[in-house]
């Protein structure tokens, strides 16, 4: 009956001690390593889509440049919830990443669409700062700028 | 005073078994969820690194170049992968293998080059 209930008591100090060691077993791995990665590969696969949008959006298919930007512009979503690393360059490529798109929707032939990707678009920039956000100067500067470095000749303006 | 002790040490062994598989609990969903997002983190930087080693001429670019491309191929024939993430991913092969097919040039390795480079164009092609 006392080795019974010297076990028992055994067992029940283990539990509480798993029962306090849990949360913070979670919250370390949460924080210390699955945050970083996470925001790390969100930044990682965002640039990689966006990348190829901008590479088919120069050389090749604008409607594969359309899917590679909504992509993006998915990826950019989630990372606005969930990534550490969502701050003021991927805001701004998510206005580029509208932009961009506002012009394949027009060259589509669907300007509804492209007015609303162009409002999101000036949103965006102008939340962020961007001294001329009007419609003329975006498609000026993605016209001007077309390649992957757009975004460092928008922030030296 | 030893039985105090006894109890405390229990306490912290089992704090110490709970956090760990508080952790690992925590860590296998986050990896069966984000397969995409975890190879990313690291692809990213084996990408970065290896273009960096072909711009800079170092012996070691072939091989990373080669890893990359292999993680990269392994992404295409993947059908967990989305397919504009796979055209992406057959693009970025295509241009590791034109810088795989120079290297192995300046090698004179000529075969292995040729078979790069058609494999480029082929990839490249794929994409538009």
């Amino acid at each position: 009956m006392l080795t019974m209930k010297r076990v028992s008591r055994f067992f029940a100090l283990l539990l509480v001690g798993a029962a306090l060691g849990l949360p913070v077993g979670i919250y370390l791995v949460q924080r210390k390593f699955i945050d970083k990665e996470k925001a790390l590969g969100m930044v990682n696969e965002e640039a990689f889509v966006d990348d190829y949008a901008k590479k088919e959006f120069i050389y090749a298919d604008p409607q594969r440049a359309r899917e590679a930007l909504i992509y993006a512009v998915e990826i950019h979503k989630e990372m606005q919830g969930k990534s550490t690393l969502s701050g003021w360059p991927e805001k701004s490529d998510l206005g580029w990443c509208y932009a961009e798109l506002s012009l394949i929707e027009e060259s589509a032939g669907n300007p509804t669409l492209a007015r609303d990707y162009m409002s999101q678009a000036q949103h965006i920039l102008k939340e962020l700062g961007l001294k001329d956000s009007s419609e003329y100067h975006i498609r000026k500067l993605l016209q001007r700028t077309p390649s992957t470095n757009q975004l460092l000749s928008v922030q030296s303006k | 005073m030893k039985k105090r002790f006894l109890q405390a040490s229990l306490v912290v062994i089992g704090f110490f078994v709970g956090g760990t598989v508080g952790g690992y609990l925590t860590f296998h969903r986050y990896a069966r969820d984000y397969g995409l997002v975890r190879a990313f983190a690291w692809t990213g930087i084996f990408n970065a690194v290896s273009v960096s080693q072909y711009n800079e001429n170092s012996k070691d670019a072939k091989q990373e170049l080669f890893s990359t491309l292999t993680f990269y191929t392994q992404g295409v024939s993947s059908s967990a992968i989305d397919p504009t993430m796979k055209k992406a991913l057959r693009m970025n092969c295509g241009l590791l293998e034109a810088r795989l097919s120079v290297l192995e040039n300046e090698s004179g390795n000529v075969d292995e080059a040729k078979s790069y480079l058609v494999r480029a164009q082929e990839d490249l092609k794929a994409v538009g």
